[in-house]
């Protein structure tokens, strides 16, 4: 055999290896949800089976630094019952025995609930979140809380006190070859994550604020995991780790228990493998809540996607303005390919305009810090959280408590709430930005009164940033730039929806 | 084995003039946000007016900078003609938020002073609501110095221990102090400070708001 032969052949089962791995959209051990449970009703899968797979992964992908905290016990535990239930032919729903995480900004009943910051380190809920109870009375399993921003603020799960979430793509073959000299020898090696990246140079981010959640369910540590979306916290994080990830329109998914950045913006996220996996989970988890009065009233309607979609009579609207400076080849043509294929396969694909997209941005980060600053007044370190040993007044006291736990990112964007809220400021820019928001629900409402059914955009001007990238930016003309396709629809409340193909 | 089919009908029929809607280059660029306004000073009796309504220290020259930069990138909400468009306060408006009466449904002492680092049977302890010697908090008195690199949230002001590796443990490793209380009425009891130099107080807050 050559050594061209060998190398072809090793090059082959790394490939191999690396799909197995499950840090591939295809993967082959890591199941989509359908998968999943249709190999549980079948039993050629056990759920304690599936959550040990799980933890596994978990525990093998440690390095990507996904989770803050990991419920192995109880999660065998509801494996166990699952298992149980099956074997009765009893199980609850499609969801039993089906492994899933929940970013740390989700309260959970008995388990430390820390939202990444020291603020709340120590805080473990006495209640749960009324979607992650929904998963749980579905018979889905807890396998643990995962990573993020503080607070949920960030665009690159970069800002959390228990450090970064990497990219499992970081660890790619790709990338691997493309940094490493010697092919034979690195193929050779029996486990991809061997070889840290921190030594070639760098990984990269997964993406923000629901990076945690989004690496892990990349790599096969859970089948669907929860997020948070405020301005992109879950479509920025699945585009970057190649997963599905979808932003319910406001009020659909009920709010009790996740702890708010922006009330008028905050929406639960869910982070899939496939679109129809979305679809079981958006069914499961939405409807109305007595305890969140801004979820929505009347039952919603049903979310069964068709077995094979029919794009003929679908309108497919492409917004002008969302090339955005800076957009990256890649990104363009990932677009605009799937612009064509639409066409192709018989849909009407026509330009639109929504014409102030370009001030969405700071329109969100005024609205963002306003609400910030009046969200956070709540950690006094009094009640819970944090609490300072320092100072012997209550504005000394408070002030040395949010001083020690909050980062610079946090204090800044209630510094900067406060400033826009003061008395002479808040024609200028809260009540502007108000209007500002109100042009850009137009906006979306125009395009989609003229019969629009869905509009086709990137979701990201990028592919995941190294981190030596993302941090040589200044941090709000990072923000500024990575969410710039995102934060509209937040300040619309619509829904959208993301499959990211080019990774 | 459809997409490759569609990538070759796609090829033949680009090939024959199909042209795509997706715009090739940008549509607009950073300077048709410019707006020309002069970059505001924060001057230090804003500084100390912000941080004493945030009860938190800017810290740095950094930090002071970094809120000039937030209100300089605010500013370009003033290039958009907004006359006669109404502020748009929630997204629920036409619908309705339902209220329910203010009645008590569900209240445990004890899972509510669960996470409170100082109790005092069923009371939150708070410090006394007085203002120091000069007759006003400044930042100042924060016995932190300031760090002059970016990288001072790497460097905490008080040392947090490191967060445990992360290792695998059930959610029954968690232990928190449950104070044995009685599981009362809700009825706010009469202030009365302690003679200790603290006060007593009976608050009940979630850190969930909604709407």
């Amino acid at each position: 055999m050559t050594n061209s032969g060998e190398r072809q052949i090793l090059r082959k089962m790394a490939a191999r290896r690396v799909v197995l791995d499950g840090i591939s959209p295809h993967t082959k051990i890591g199941f989509t949800i359908n998968q999943a449970a249709a190999a549980l009703r079948e039993g050629t899968l056990t759920p304690v089976e599936l959550c040990e797979r799980c933890l596994a992964q978990a525990q093998r992908w440690e390095l990507l630094n996904a989770f803050v905290t990991v419920t192995a016990d109880s999660a065998l535990q509801q494996a166990r019952a699952a298992e149980r239930r099956f074997k009765l032919g009893r199980p609850l729903s499609k969801l039993d025995g089906i492994p899933f995480a929940t970013k740390d900004n989700y309260c959970t009943a008995g388990i430390r609930t820390t939202c990444a910051s020291n603020m709340l380190r120590g805080f473990v809920p006495p209640y749960t979140a009324t979607v992650v109870q929904r998963l749980l009375d579905r018979g889905a399993v807890l396998v643990g809380k995962t990573n993020m921003d503080e607070f949920a603020m960030g665009s690159g799960s970069t800002d959390g006190v228990f450090g970064p979430v990497k990219n499992p793509w970081s660890y790619s073959l790709q990338r691997r070859l493309a940094s490493r000299g010697n092919v034979v020898e690195k193929l050779a090696n029996d486990a991809p994550e061997s070889r840290p990246m921190e030594d070639l140079g760098d990984w990269c981010i997964s993406g923000g604020s629901s990076g945690g959640s989004a690496a892990a369910t990349a790599v096969g540590a859970c089948l669907f995991a929860l997020g948070s979306d405020t301005g992109g916290s879950t479509r920025n994080p699945a585009a970057h780790c190649g997963l599905v990830g979808l932003k319910p329109t406001a009020g659909l998914l009920p709010r009790h228990g996740l702890i708010p950045l922006v009330n008028s913006m905050d929406v639960p996220g869910i982070f899939v493998s496939s679109a129809p996996d979305a679809a079981i989970l958006l069914g499961a988890m939405a409807g109305h809540d007595d305890k969140d009065s801004t979820a929505v009233q009347d039952p919603p309607p049903s979310f069964e996607l068709l077995e094979e979609p029919n794009v003929h009579d679908l309108i497919v609207g492409i917004p002008q303005e969302y090339h955005a400076p800076g957009l990256q080849p890649d990104v363009l043509k990932a677009w605009t390919r799937t612009a064509d294929l639409l066409e192709m396969a018989g849909a009407r694909v026509m330009s639109v305009s929504l014409p102030h997209t370009l001030y969405s941005i700071v329109c969100y980060h005024v609205l963002c810090a306003v609400e910030v600053a009046s969200n956070m007044a709540c950690y006094d370190g009094i009640e819970y959280g944090h609490r300072s040993n320092v100072g012997s007044f209550t504005e000394e006291q408070y002030a040395a408590t949010r001083h020690e736990a909050f980062n610079h990112v946090v204090r800044g964007r209630i510094l900067a709430g406060n400033y826009f809220l003061l008395r002479k400021n808040r024609a200028r820019f809260y009540k502007k930005a108000q209007q500002v928001r109100r042009l850009i629900l137009e906006d979306f409402r125009r395009v989609f009164d003229t019969g629009v059914d869905l509009m086709l955009t990137p979701t990201t001007l990028s592919d995941a940033p190294t981190s030596k990238e993302f941090s040589a930016e200044d941090y709000c003309l990072r923000s500024a730039q990575h969410d710039v396709f995102t934060t509209p629809a937040n300040m619309a409340g619509e829904a959208r929806w993301w499959h990211d193909e080019v990774k | 084995m459809l997409m490759r089919n569609m990538h070759v009908i796609l090829g033949r029929t680009l090939g024959r003039g199909l042209s795509t809607k997706v715009p090739q280059k940008p549509t607009w660029s950073m300077d048709s946000l410019s707006h020309t306004c002069e970059e505001s000073s924060i001057e230090p009796a804003m500084v100390e007016h912000l941080e004493r309504l945030s009860l938190v220290a800017f810290a740095t020259a950094e930090g002071v900078e970094r809120l000039k930069q937030a209100v300089k990138f605010s500013e370009l909400l003033q290039s958009v003609d907004t006359t006669g468009v109404e502020p748009l306060e929630s997204l629920f408006e036409e619908g309705f938020a339902p209220l329910r009466d203010d009645h008590v449904t569900q209240a445990s002492t004890e899972k509510i002073l669960a996470n409170a680092s100082k109790s005092k049977e069923e009371y939150f302890v708070a410090p006394p609501d007085m203002i120091n010697k000069q007759g006003h908090w400044d930042a100042t008195s924060l016995p932190v110095g300031p760090s002059k690199t970016r990288d001072s949230n790497k460097r905490p002001l008080v040392d947090f221990s490191p967060p445990a590796p992360l290792k695998f443990f059930g959610s029954s490793d968690h232990s928190f102090n449950l104070r044995k209380s009685q599981q009362g009425s809700f009825a706010p009891p009469p202030y009365r400070p302690n003679g200790q130099g603290e006060v007593t107080l009976w608050i009940t807050v979630c850190p969930i708001s909604l709407a």
